[in-house]
């Protein structure tokens, strides 16, 4: 059973490289949301979680990653805080993959199992009704892209919940096709075009279904639904932001 | 004792699920209770799991217990084993007389591993199940449209329906069956076929020669093993069939349409043990790839699956990794990585593991391009990114200077790229929190 961190309320961020470079308003908005609800917050010194390092065969530098925030998350479980991360990607690696390669590491196999997504993170503070839900009404209709990595860390549809406790917010249509950017993958010309061609799927669901808002945990599919549809895509941490008026 | 080799052909069936039904509806009270739960789909998983890890422990004497059974049983089944494809096609070409027509069914181990050789050697290579296939109607476009078979007992909806004593006498045409099974019985030699349409048991009536291929994969203990493990194909192989993933052939026209002469000599039945670097497997690290059973289920939500179109076997994620091991192929990177391949495998065969792993063994062998060195610091790109980043993203949007960054990153001039932040966000923590 994984240590139970949650009483504490007290949170150590895993950002990922996303959050941090590319969309810091995911970051300020979890922040701003855990503080709402009381939670202390650190962002402990980390850095990229490996797995795009991985996936172009940089196995000696995601080695070194994997051990930096093993041992850095580590010492923050031992302090109290329970883990959490806003990016699907980073979470599916530290959760999965660092007890997979960091074999008989009981550090890697500790912050695997403190370390939740932030909407997995939220509703088990809802469950034990520690959620603030006191949440300005958002009358707007949502398309929810669950990204592959989340769809494979096997926890449901958290997000989607956390989601519906906003009042007058309608889950319009929940998908999980997959959008093909697959981190750096789509971004290669080799793979350009079959990347979009697996985004065709997703992008002519989000055609047929208009909401008034697309929403993703993931950065890497923002940036393929953005590029393929020309609608803006927000990260469910910026509507829960908006519900609290933060 | 001289006997004829059982080959049992599996179907879907849905008889005995509504039979089952019908009982339970009319009986009620105490007979109900007499009338055993069906397992449920963990129960089922659970025990393909024992049959296939027993395969994969005892392959070496499961081997030899089929072969002397065979020999010892059936005597008019010429047995024999090729280490590797050019040996099995050697055979198979030895055999064949001048007969240059081949069928095949659609099982990985003839089309992927043995059809291209038989090319080569000057045969004509048919798959009939291509042209049954065609023939159904196929609503369901997408996985999400599947009514969740997975997660329904269909344990009932695939049995034995046919029981051949040999391939049937029936009749006789001048064509060579090349079948893949998909289980034998290392016991009693009893061949198992799954069968969704009518393919296999046409050839085993009308071809003059028959030659089975068992790979080393497809033995297991007893009959009862092969016929649960047959079943399992079904149940859990359904939805790819639902889904209409077929493979994408050259057309060749099917053994019905060709007018074929009736074969000048008695029908002739082999069975081929291939191994084809399936012990290797099991000796390094991808010994897990031995407990897959071909049901195809890693298919169902592999987003690349459908790009596939140049090949001409039914293409899945496994195929795909055992045809880099099996040196066939070299490509690694196609992978998106997704992970739904892990979630669909009834025997849980962790696929995206055994594709890093592949992946690191290939790049220690060949190294890596310049372009994947680059890719592959992310961070550090990331915070130059930043560092620069007004300039950067402005010069993300001339189209110019895309250029030289597609020749020497490999990132495509087309891309949406995401924005630089001067002010990361843990600039902007810190400096809140200093």
């Amino acid at each position: 059973m994984p240590e139970d961190l949650i009483n504490n309320k007290k949170v150590a961020y895993y950002t990922g490289c996303f959050a941090n470079y590319y969309y810091p308003e995911v970051g300020e908005a979890m922040v701003k949301v855990l503080r709402k609800n009381g939670i202390e917050v650190i962002v402990p010194d980390q850095v990229c979680c490996g797995l795009p390092m991985m996936a172009k065969g940089n196995t000696e530098g995601a080695y070194k990653n994997m051990e930096h925030n093993t041992r850095v998350f580590s010492q923050a479980i031992s302090d109290g805080y329970a883990l959490i991360t806003t990016c699907s990607s980073c979470g599916l690696m530290i959760k999965r993959d660092y007890p997979l390669w960091m074999v008989g590491s009981e550090m890697a196999k500790q912050v695997s199992q403190n370390l939740f997504h932030f909407s997995e993170y939220l509703l088990l503070l809802h469950n034990r009704g520690e959620l603030d839900t006191d949440f300005h009404p958002i009358p707007q209709t949502v398309f929810y892209h669950t990204p592959c990595h989340l769809r494979a860390q096997e926890i449901g549809d958290v997000t989607v919940k956390l989601l519906q406790l906003i009042p007058d917010i309608t889950t319009k249509k929940i998908s999980t096709e997959c959008c093909g950017m697959g981190g750096a993958y789509g971004y290669e010309k080799v793979n350009y075009q079959l990347s979009k061609e697996i985004a065709n799927k997703l992008y002519s669901e989000i055609k047929e279904n208009p909401t008034d808002r697309v929403v993703t945990d993931c950065g890497g599919c923002k940036l393929q639904i953005e590029a393929g549809t020309g609608l803006k895509v927000d990260h469910p941490i910026i509507l829960l932001k908006e519900a609290y008026s933060l | 004792m001289n006997k004829d080799l059982p080959i049992w052909i599996m179907e879907p069936e849905l008889t005995q699920k509504r039979d089952l039904s019908a009982r339970k509806l009319f009986e009620g009270g105490q007979k109900a209770a007499l009338i055993p739960e069906t397992p449920s789909i963990d129960d089922i998983k659970q025990q393909l799991r024992e049959i296939r890890e027993h395969a994969r422990q005892n392959i070496n004497s499961l081997v030899e217990e089929l072969q002397t059974n065979l020999g010892h049983q059936y005597q008019q089944v010429e047995v024999k084993s090729a280490v590797d494809n050019i040996e099995a096609v050697r055979y198979i070409t030895e055999v064949s007389d001048e007969i240059r027509i081949v069928s095949t069914n659609n099982s990985s181990i003839v089309s992927q591993e043995l059809k291209p050789g038989l090319i080569a050697n000057g045969f004509t290579v048919i798959n009939s199940y291509l042209d049954e296939f065609e023939a159904k109607k196929r609503e369901i476009l997408d996985y999400w449209d599947l009514p969740g078979l997975k997660d329904k007992n269909l344990r009932g909806t695939f049995d034995v329906s046919i029981k051949m004593a040999g391939p049937a006498d029936t009749e006789n045409k001048k064509y060579l069956a090349l079948l893949g099974v998909n289980a034998i019985a290392a016991e009693d030699g009893t061949v198992f076929f799954l069968q969704h349409f009518s393919n296999i048991y046409n050839d085993l009536r009308q071809a003059n020669k028959v030659v089975l291929v068992v790979g080393l994969d497809k033995i297991v203990k007893s009959r009862q093993d092969a016929t649960f493990q047959t079943k399992c194909m079904g149940i859990f192989g359904m939805e790819s069939v639902l889904l209409g993933i077929e493979p994408k052939p050259t057309k060749t026209p099917s053994i019905a349409e060709l007018s074929l002469p009736p074969g000048d000599r008695e029908k002739e039945l082999h069975l081929l043990i291939l191994d084809n670097s399936r012990t290797n497997l099991l000796r390094g690290n991808f010994g897990e790839l031995f407990l897959c059973i071909g049901c195809r289920a890693c298919n169902q939500h592999c987003p690349i699956r459908h790009s596939f179109t140049e090949v001409d076997y039914i293409w899945t994620p496994k195929n795909y990794l055992s045809q880099l091991l099996y040196g066939t192929s070299s490509s690694i990177d196609v992978c998106l990585h997704c992970e739904a391949c892990r979630l669909e495998c009834p025997l849980d065969i962790d696929l995206p593991l055994l594709m890093w792993q592949a992946k690191i063994d290939r790049i220690s062998k060949h190294g890596r391009s310049l372009k994947h060195k680059i890719l592959g610091m992310p961070e550090m790109l990331a915070k130059l990114g930043a560092a620069f980043a007004p300039l950067g993203n402005w010069m993300m949007r001339i189209k110019l200077a895309r250029i030289p960054m597609e020749i020497i990153t490999g990132i495509d001039r087309r891309t949406n790229l995401p924005i630089f932040h001067f002010q990361t966000f843990r600039k902007w923590f810190n400096k809140k929190n200093a």
